[in-house]
């Protein structure tokens, strides 16, 4: 008897639990042995294309432009029970910008990778 | 014994009553690492991307360059129950709220790449709430914050300039594609430069 009551108290408390994972954007490639690469003044928008890929997005700025690089990474978990469901969820943004000038030359970076900390 | 009583008195009591709570927490973004914004005043591209890590929003007009950082924790809190020991099982009464904590810096540069203007908008406020008798099952939510999670729009650049004749025209009126503006989160659709934007 006891045990059938424990077993019906388990089951409608402790319901369940999730847990999820979502990425977007592009892979994060600008970790600091790539970036090392990167000069102002001399490295090419050519470059830093070739060594990072495709960008979440290009802006132009008059004569210069902007590469700008997204990962957006959501993680949660959250536990599920008869009474009580609590879900948690965080969103860290790793990212890059590069600006170039008229020339094509990098004027300007500056990359950060939330995992890091 | 009177443990085995308190559940068997609690657990019909419970079931009746078939009450539950949900909460949602949001953490979106790391703290913005700046203390005192209007410090930055007149400093270089340089010397901010340096203090603040690239922006999480930006666009370059005619003007100069806007950026913004943000970082914001949203709780969504929500209660329901039946109302069965009432005498009316078919209806349920639901409850709730939200609020918001966080902060939005947005920086703008003058032609030299010298910050321009500072505006720091720092919220810790209630979103709302809402209460709601339903029948049988909860048709309305009492509570939404969908439009505060959605992703940045940087996402979109690359499928909207893939998107119809039309709608590619009017990207520039598009806050966060990287012309004319930005917008903060959970800005209505229907006012300012998204009026303008092409919408099915």
């Amino acid at each position: 008897m006891l045990h059938r009551l424990t077993l019906s108290v388990v089951l409608l408390v402790v319901g369940g639990c999730a847990q999820f994972v979502s990425e977007r954007g592009v892979e994060v490639t600008w970790n600091e042995r790539t970036v090392t690469q990167f000069e102002r003044g001399v490295t090419t928008r050519t470059q830093v294309l070739n060594t990072l890929g495709p960008p979440s997005q290009v802006v132009a700025m008059g004569d210069e432009s902007v590469l700008y690089y997204l990962n957006e990474s959501s993680r949660g978990q959250g536990f599920i029970t008869f009474v009580y469901n609590r879900f948690e969820l965080s969103a860290t943004y790793d990212r890059a910008v590069f600006i170039f000038g008229p020339d094509g030359i990098l004027n300007e970076f500056s990359t950060y990778i939330a995992r890091d900390e | 014994m009177v443990c085995l009583k308190i559940v068997r008195v609690f657990l019909p009591v419970l079931i009746l009553a078939c009450a539950g709570c949900t909460q949602w927490y949001y953490t979106l973004g790391q703290e913005v690492a700046v203390s005192e914004p209007a410090t930055l005043e007149g400093k270089s591209l340089a010397a901010t991307l340096a203090t603040l890590g690239p922006p999480l929003r930006f666009a370059a007009g005619d003007g100069g360059l806007v950026m913004a950082w943000e970082s914001w924790r949203i709780e969504e809190s929500s209660i329901g129950a039946s109302l069965g020991v009432a005498g009316a099982d078919f209806l349920n009464v639901d409850w709730g709220s939200a609020k918001i904590r966080g902060d939005f810096l947005l920086l703008t540069f003058d032609k030299d790449k010298k910050v321009s203007a500072v505006a720091r908008v720092r919220r810790d406020d209630s979103l709302g709430s809402g209460a709601a008798i339903q029948p049988i099952y909860g048709f309305v939510e009492v509570t939404s914050v969908d439009d505060l999670l959605e992703p940045l729009p940087a996402h979109d650049w690359g499928a909207a300039q893939l998107t119809r004749l039309p709608e590619v025209l009017n990207l520039s009126q598009q806050p966060g594609l990287g012309n004319t503006a930005i917008e903060q989160r959970g800005t209505p659709s229907a006012v300012g430069a998204r009026s303008q934007a092409w919408e099915d």
